[in-house]
């Protein structure tokens, strides 16, 4: 109780609300959470949106423990309907072969099939999204992109809809078994594997992934409610010594 | 004697090893017990520490007041309540005895050495059952009075109402089997299933592992405690076991989903077989005064030696029905204690063995008798002697018997399995005549019983039935298993079948916790109450602290014997979760309480919005700040005034200058394919086969029952692309009924929610082409970009250290607000820096946010609706005006035949604007929300309808609404009484809609 | 808490999805009398036996069927709705002909 207190008390008050402390405001893209990390040392991503880099100097020791990264600055896009896969075979992504498992791509990004027809697409960390950056269809706001790809392939708006957090660390299945009702242990989910499901109290979308041999959770999650979300995170690695770190900390 | 006198502070005299298992007798505790000090041994519990020191009265009892000491020494019954400063109902037998505790007894007037209530115990017989339901509800009221003091004189333990909260919190684990219970069915069950290979939970609501092989001596077994020993070290050495001690499985829910609480963090466990072996719980023998202070279970007084090595008296008696009783008598002996005699109710022993060794020993044993009687009168009321008598008949005894002396008195009559979990599960509960116990059958499949609770006696069988259990959840997981060892059995017999031995005067007690006797139980029957789910509701037994572990069986006994029925029909009441008292800080403590914030909730705070809740969400209700006032929310609320005001200030300003007023909320679908017109066509009212690009269109949605379910604004962008805005909080229904028909009509459609994609504005007023054209290069001319048309653009933004930057856009020129404007959409990351490019290019033209309640107001002089707030589960199309969004020509829309069905029928009420004189506001007798419109005819009173909508609008200078009225009251001119706060009346008057710009004259600027 | 299997998602906590009503075809749009439809919009089957009932798992925004039995409430089978027979489907196809 204490500590939730301390969290609304962070989401009411704690949260500085003038506007010139923050890296992220040089940007037009903003991550929905990134008051939260004002505090890190940003890097800009291949597309021109900042992510936090570095927190401190012990980024990487939590980043082993139960890191929580906000990644939302970082490309990512998705694609659903019939043509999709040929949009992927035509970028040289990966397909994987069912439906809630991932595959990684030659350059780091992270192919996501979420149903039969629906692909998410995670820009790689290494190269801050660069590979993705090529993909056609990329502004789904605009009407148009349905001609830049294949018949019956729409893109999606995962760059909007969705924020991006990502729990890093040997703790990863026991801080989300302090807020997911899905068996997120490594032998129950391995690499690869993908759960849609509620964390939290939210909707999200969870990829077992693995950035430089460092056991990775990627969380895709209502973007209104990435900043609840972090908070949450960051309440729950308190136990296993994790708080945030920033992309260098996990590529270098 | 009292308290003081018979407190010792020393902590010698403990027995020597082996006995203490929980010890670490290089530390000493100390604490105060009603303010005497009292000195322990680390790894004592509260209970174990007070009886070293000889202190044996640990509370009193509910109704009586009558002393009461140790029962189970394992948290079993409700005896051993005690009150520490900040926590109330703690159990003295399990919870550890730390350094500085203040430690007190509860349910007492006076102290609990001398509880003046404690004469209540001689007017017994003025008490009867239903005592309290029988006596004190005549004349009429008089409960009213009787309550208070009823009140003060029941209940419990005190609230530390200056509590600290403290961090709870909950976390899910996984496991394939989970074990309830580590004794040695539970151990075995364990090991055997983690060597197959598969992840195991054990749980252990103690501070060791091994349950009676920590306590009990056992016929088929001389070395408990080298066995224990052994079977735990396999287990901690083990990597498949998880190990939790001090952690109680609370509950069965569905498909093993088993709350398991410990320390402060409640655990949702989901086991894929879950095997329980949760032993039982001893029995007590009902005779007259067995309440008193020094009358114990065996185990107890096992648990007292072999665990804390306190000596549990000097003289016992010890009274049995079983071979158990045979050996606490053997180790009270060895301990030191004098075993007056051992008490049989049985003709014989078992195993003619322990008797042997209990003859060795020079112990008296005295077969097919009872204890019939015992007397109190020693230190802490504690027992002096028992009166033994020959037992004649089943609960029947002698004329005369003996008298023995004694300061401790052992009871063993049987063991009731522990039921709880497994009824909670479904399981049934059925009487074995032969055995005289409950046994428990029929499971949901994945659950299974082991040891004692499955009515296996022998320790041989008990751990042989967990190896069983073991192998049969393994093979339920699919795994090779030898099937050969399963089967287990075992004919030891150890309940006694009517331990029961009424005493004409009574304080024969069957439950302890609500000082029921048998006679009690007896009567309930004879006034009617033949079931025993009604003998539990009219005489509470059962309901204390102890759940009926001990009262479950004498009753069921009683009430069958009393209305000439079987123990089996007769059952035992519901078991229900939770198991034992949960703390409510489990459920109360870390919470998720999600919310939802759009891209541009930090600037609104920053300018000091009240901000109220929509759904999730939370939105600027108004700006103080637009009034000159600044308001530390955090301290005080603006008044209704300074709502007032600002509300005027903002709609004043939007109706001559121009705001802007974030709408990210607003629900957003996007239908993308060949069949978008065609989806939209299917599922709102209106016609969409044939609406053009660039034009949005009014949607209205409707349900199965013909009532207006949601509403919003269809952009067509391309022949291939609509946008559909919905409602705050109807947008996921809306999302989820267009996948849920499209499942079944397969039309070629995308259908995506993008809620949370978009960040949206509504930019409102005169001057807000102005504004607009400073930001984008799309033709605004009302030529170019006209009333209802939507576009696709760029805004153009100045970046902050860079140069001018264009974010993507959609525009749509809405009405909603009943002046030119435009609502901007831009994909969410985008949405903060969208709002300063406004607030930026806004400036020159003077422009100001407004909030949601402003915006109400401004929809309001334009008569729009708003769903869910001016509709209501019946609101059909017709009621509202609405049935120009309805195209009867089409073939199909979701909810086309109900609309038909209810329209046809004559329509009873209407929605209406009505006006009212200002005044109103300053005398108090503005309509609000929900008040109720009362027919014309003032004889009948009769409510007709009820206000939607109200404020006073300073652009009409009058109040104005709209509310449900009956037919006869629709008509234009016309007036209806409206109920306002104190019950006063005000005529409302009808009038067209709008209240403002009929011509639309403004917003098609 | 029950577990529902879900065809996309494996097993679930029942608590990640919604209910959708019964699987039954709806009476003809253009030909049922207003009591036929009324009838079939108010009333539901309550007896014994096997239902074939649409689940959504809020998460993912996935419909599918679960049969499920009545008194045990044992969910027997759940499938994507691309397996159901086309008779099955509240389709309305007559009023889109």
């Amino acid at each position: 109780m204490t500590q939730s207190n301390e969290l609304n008390g962070q989401r009411d008050a704690g949260v500085a609300e003038t506007t010139d402390q923050f890296w992220a405001e040089s940007a037009l893209a903003r991550s929905a959470c990134y008051r939260r990390t004002a505090f890190a040392q940003p890097h800009i991503t291949a597309t021109g949106e900042p992510v936090p880099a570095r927190f401190a100097a012990e980024d990487a020791d939590i980043a082993k423990k139960a890191g929580v990264l906000d990644l939302s600055g970082l490309l990512r896009t998705g694609y659903r309907g019939a043509g999709t896969p040929e949009l992927l075979g035509n970028a040289g992504l990966p397909i994987p072969a069912r439906p809630n498992q991932a595959a990684a791509g030659a350059e780091g990004d992270w192919v996501l099939r979420l149903s039969n027809t629906e692909y998410w697409l995670l820009g790689s960390l290494a190269n801050r999204g660069e590979t993705l950056a090529k993909l056609p269809g990329l502004d789904a706001c605009d009407s148009n992109c349905l001609d830049a790809t294949p018949n019956a392939c729409y893109p999606l708006f995962c760059m909007d809809s969705h924020g991006w957090l990502m729990l890093t660390g040997e703790h990863v299945s026991d801080v989300m078994a302090k807020l997911c009702g899905v068996d997120l242990r490594e032998a129950e989910f391995p690499l690869g594997s993908i759960a849609q499901t509620s964390l939290a109290r939210v909707n999200g979308i969870i990829v077992h992934q693995e950035i430089n041999g460092l056991t990775a959770y990627s969380i895709l999650c209502d973007n209104a409610s990435i900043d609840y979300l972090w908070t949450a995170l960051i309440d729950a690695v308190q136990e296993f010594g994790g708080g945030p770190v920033g992309l260098a900390s996990v590529v270098g | 004697m009292n308290v003081a006198e018979s407190v010792s502070p020393s902590v010698t005299g403990r027995l020597p090893a082996p006995m203490g298992l929980l010890l670490d007798r290089s530390q000493t505790v100390q604490f105060t017990f009603e303010g005497q000090t009292i000195q322990g041994v680390q790894g004592d519990t509260i209970g174990s520490a007070l009886l070293a020191n000889r202190q044996w009265l640990w509370s009193r009892s509910f109704k009586y007041h009558r002393a009461r000491g140790p029962l189970t020494l394992s948290g079993h019954d409700g005896n051993s309540l005690v009150q520490l400063a900040d926590e109330a109902n703690v159990l003295a037998d399990r919870t550890v005895a730390d350094n500085g505790l203040e430690v007190s007894g509860q349910n007492v007037n006076g102290t609990l050495a001398k509880d003046k209530d404690a004469f209540l115990n001689h007017f017994g017989r003025f008490m009867p059952v239903g005592f309290y339901y029988r006596s004190f509800y005549k004349p009429k009221g008089i409960w009213d009075w009787w309550e208070k003091h009823i009140r003060t004189k029941a209940g419990l333990g005190v609230v530390d109402l200056k509590g600290q909260p403290e961090y709870y919190d909950k976390a899910y684990l996984f496991h394939d089997i989970v074990v309830v219970g580590a004794g040695p069915a539970g151990l075995n069950a364990a090991l055997t299933a983690a060597d197959a290979g598969v992840s195991v939970l054990l749980i252990e609501d103690n501070p060791v592992l091994g349950g009676s092989l920590t306590y009990a001596d056992f016929v088929d077994h001389k070395e408990p405690e080298a066995l224990r020993q052994q079977l735990v070290s396999r287990v901690d050495a083990h990597d498949n076991i998880r190990v939790m001690t001090n952690a109680i499985c609370n509950a069965w829910f569905t498909d093993n989903w088993l709350p398991v609480l410990q320390g402060k963090r409640m655990f949702k466990v989901r086991a894929k077989e879950c095997i329980m072996a949760t032993g039982s719980y001893e029995q007590h023998v009902v005779f007259r005064n067995n309440d008193l202070p020094g009358v114990m279970m065996s185990s107890a007084a096992m648990r007292l030696m072999k665990h804390y090595a306190v000596k549990p008296g000097q003289q016992a008696v010890v009274l049995t029905g079983n071979d158990d009783g045979y050996l606490a008598a053997i180790q009270l002996q060895k301990q030191g204690v004098t075993v007056q005699a051992v008490v049989d109710m049985r003709p014989a022993p078992e195993a003619q063995a322990v008797l042997f060794d209990v003859e060795e020993l020079g112990i008296p044993v005295l077969f097919d008798s009872t204890v019939y009687e015992a007397t109190g009168g020693g230190a802490d009321d504690r027992i002096t002697a028992v009166e033994v008598r020959r037992i004649e008949a089943p609960g029947q005894v002698a004329d005369k018997g003996q008298t023995i002396t004694c300061d401790l008195l052992c009871m063993s009559a049987g063991y009731m399995p522990a039921y709880q979990l497994l009824c909670q599960a479904g399981g049934q509960l059925s009487y074995d005549d032969q055995q005289a116990e409950f046994t428990l059958s029929k499971l949901p499949e994945h659950l299974r019983i082991a040891g004692s609770v499955n009515s296996l006696h022998s320790l041989t069988a008990v751990a042989a039935d967990g190896q069983r259990a073991a192998l049969e959840a393994l093979q339920a997981l699919g795994y090779e298993t030898d099937k050969s060892s399963l089967s287990v059995s075992c004919s030891r017999r150890v309940n006694y079948d009517w331990p029961i031995f009424p005493h004409p005067k009574g304080k024969d007690f069957v439950d302890f916790d609500e000082d029921l006797q048998s006679k009690d139980i007896v009567n309930a029957t004879r006034l009617g109450y033949r079931d025993v789910q009604l003998v539990k509701r009219f005489s509470t037994v059962g309901m204390g602290p102890s759940q009926g572990r001990h009262s479950a069986l004498p009753t069921a006994r009683l009430v069958a014997k009393a209305t000439d029925r079987t123990v089996t029909e007769t059952g035992v009441t519901t078991a229900r979760p939770p198991l034992v008292a949960e703390k409510l800080s489990y459920l109360a403590g870390r919470m998720f309480d999600p919310y939802r914030e759009t891209a541009m909730h930090h600037r609104h705070k920053a300018l000091g919005a009240k901000m109220i809740p929509a759904g999730t969400w939370q939105r600027p209700a108004y700006y103080p700040s637009n009034i000159g006032l600044t308001v530390d929310q955090s301290v005080e609320q603006p008044s209704r005034q300074n709502r007032d005001d600002c509300i005027e200030a903002e709609a004043r300003h939007v109706r001559s200058r121009v705001g802007v007023i974030d709408v990210s909320t607003l629900g957003g679908i996007e239908l993308r394919g060949p069949d978008a017109a065609e989806l939209m066509n299917r599922i709102y009212t209106f016609g969409f086969l044939k609406q053009p690009v660039g034009k949005t269109r009014y949607a209205v949605l409707t349900n199965e029952q013909g009532v207006v379910v949601d509403d919003g604004v269809a952009c067509r962008f391309r022949d291939d692309h609509i946008y559909v805005t919905a409602t705050t909080t109807g947008v996921s229904t809306v999302y989820q009924l267009m996948t849920y028909w499209n499942t079944q009509w397969r039309l070629n459609v995308d259908i995506t929610n993008v809620t949370a994609a978009f960040a949206a504005v509504n930019l409102a007023g005169p001057d807000s082409r102005k504004v607009l054209e400073t930001l984008t290069d799309l033709d605004l001319s009302s030529e170019g970009f006209p009333y209802l048309a939507c576009r696709e653009g760029k805004i153009k933004v100045p970046g902050k250290f860079s140069d001018t930057t264009e974010i993507p856009a959609r525009l749509l020129r809405v009405g909603f607000v009943g002046e030119l404007g435009y609502e901007i959409h831009v994909p969410s990351r985008y949405g903060e820096a969208l709002w300063d490019a406004l607030m930026s290019a806004g400036a020159a033209f003077d422009i100001k946010p407004f909030g949601v309640e402003t915006q109400r107001l401004l929809r309001l002089e334009k008569g729009h609706i708003i769903v869910s707030q001016d509709t209501d589960g019946m609101s059909h199309p017709g009621e509202l005006g609405v049935t120009w969004a309805i195209n009867r020509k089409k073939p199909y829309f979701n909810g086309c035949r109900a609309v038909d069905i209810v329209m046809k029928r004559p329509q009873t009420r209407k929605l209406v604007g009505f006006t009212l004189p200002a005044e109103l506001v300053k005398a108090g007798k503005k309509p609000e929300e929900g008040h109720i419109v009362l027919s014309d005819d003032s004889s009948t009173s009769a409510i007709t309808g009820h206000i939607t909508s109200c404020e006073y609008s300073p652009t009409v200078g009058a109040i104005i609404g709209m509310a449900y009225v009956s037919i006869q009251q629709a008509e234009t001119g016309g007036a209806f009484p409206v109920r306002v706060e104190g019950g006063q009346l005000v005529n409302a008057t009808v009038v067209d809609l709008p209240f403002y710009d009929p011509e639309q004259a403004r917003q098609e600027m | 808490m029950k577990i529902m299997p879900c065809p996309l998602n494996g097993p679930r906590n029942i608590s990640e999805f919604t209910f959708g009503g019964e699987v039954t075809p709806l009476p003809d749009v253009k030909t049922a009398t207003d009591n036929e439809w009324a009838e079939n919009t108010f009333y539901s089957y309550n007896g014994t036996g096997v239902a074939r009932e649409w689940w959504y798992h809020v998460p993912s925004g996935y419909w599918f069927v679960a049969e499920r039995h009545r008194v045990t409430d044992e969910i027997l089978r759940t499938y994507d709705p691309s397996e159901l027979p086309a008779d099955a489907l509240n389709s309305q196809q007559e009023a889109f002909q």
